[in-house]
């Protein structure tokens, strides 16, 4: 192994990244080579001393009482996240529960003859017209369904969905 | 990092609210010198360090084995450093700063500050590696994983990133 080959891979020495043979080859290299062991002895201790720096950078009073108390703030988060979930839940679920009353059933009864009636007004309406009125509004129709897509995607495109359910 | 204490990551694992605080107070200062040393900003390594356990707070309940912690916690520490660095593109501070304050404060200079004022004066890139690897002892196959740079590309960088501080430090004293 030559000087410039050792020399780009003391690092990998240092960091026990070599094979045993290429560990074994840089070593046979040491021996002969002064100004490599002196780069890898300085490396060395370079790396030590990093450590050592890191190891003495001095903490802050009151650390550790701050981070435990936005971890208690974060707790009080999440409950009430909790509680305004299950209070979500249940004015979803409502009108579910109504599904099981009698006067559920009458007023779904009647929102049916509603709607059979404009049902039966509409095409009544759309067989009067020309098929170019029908086919405008048919585009008109579907213009709008993609704004409001568009726009209701927009809109909950921060909503942090996990954070509710959470 | 301090000495993995298993029966506190159980007792945090199973809801214990003290556990947890214990927790904190003992990686706490390991996770603000860490924090610190990648971000060279006392607020801003502070500010971390919350959100460092707060992610782990999070998410800590999802860890299946106690003994992927470290390695877990560690990585929790390093993405949320490097997300700062990128989100504040802090870089090094002129060179005639550290100079003012280093002497000014420190009066003979310690070699532990003068180190720590040098790896100040590497890019970030150069940083991050020297510390991912003499500080949080990650192996090369880790960061290159982390980074999502090639194998060859952090063998080359670490060893010049070494050099480069051996320079600015031979070069100030």
């Amino acid at each position: 192994m030559g000087c410039q080959q050792c020399m780009e891979r003391i690092s990998e020495y240092l960091d026990h990244e070599l094979s045993t043979t290429e560990c074994h080859d840089i070593e046979a290299h040491f021996e002969e080579c002064s100004h490599c062991l002196n780069l890898k002895n300085e490396l060395n201790a370079l790396c030590e001393a990093t450590r050592l720096s890191i190891e003495s950078i001095p903490v802050p009073p009151g650390l550790t009482d701050k981070i435990i108390l936005s971890i208690q703030a974060e707790k009080q988060r999440t409950s009430k996240n909790q509680w305004l979930t299950a209070i979500f839940l249940l004015l979803i679920s409502s009108p579910l529960l109504l599904l099981l009353t009698r006067a559920f059933t009458r007023v779904f009864y009647l929102l049916y003859v509603i709607g059979a009636a404009i049902w039966r007004s509409l095409i009544t309406l759309l067989s009067a017209v020309s098929p170019w009125f029908i086919l405008s509004l048919g585009i008109f129709s579907v213009i709008v369904v993609i704004t409001s897509t568009f726009v209701i995607k927009k809109l909950i495109h921060d909503f942090q969905l996990n954070e509710v359910f959470q | 990092m301090a000495e993995l204490d298993i029966s506190l990551i159980e007792q945090v694992l199973s809801g214990d609210s003290e556990a947890f605080n214990r927790l904190v107070q003992n990686y706490s200062a390991y996770v603000y010198r860490t924090a610190f040393a990648f971000l060279h900003d006392k607020s801003e390594a502070e500010d971390a360090s919350q959100e460092i356990f707060l992610k782990v707070y999070r998410s800590i309940h999802h860890l299946k084995d106690v003994h992927v912690f470290p390695a877990w916690f560690k990585k929790v520490i390093t993405s949320v450093c490097l997300d700062r660095i990128k989100l504040k593109k802090l870089d090094i501070v002129p060179e005639s700063q550290i100079e003012s304050i280093s002497s000014s404060l420190y009066n003979p200079r310690d070699i532990r500050i003068e180190i720590r004022e040098a790896l100040n004066m590497l890019s970030s890139e150069e940083r991050e590696l020297v510390l991912m690897v003499d500080w949080q002892g990650y192996n090369y196959q880790e960061i290159a994983a982390i980074l999502k740079i090639p194998l060859g590309t952090v063998k080359s960088r670490i060893h010049a990133a070494r050099l480069h501080l051996k320079k600015i430090l031979s070069d100030e004293t």
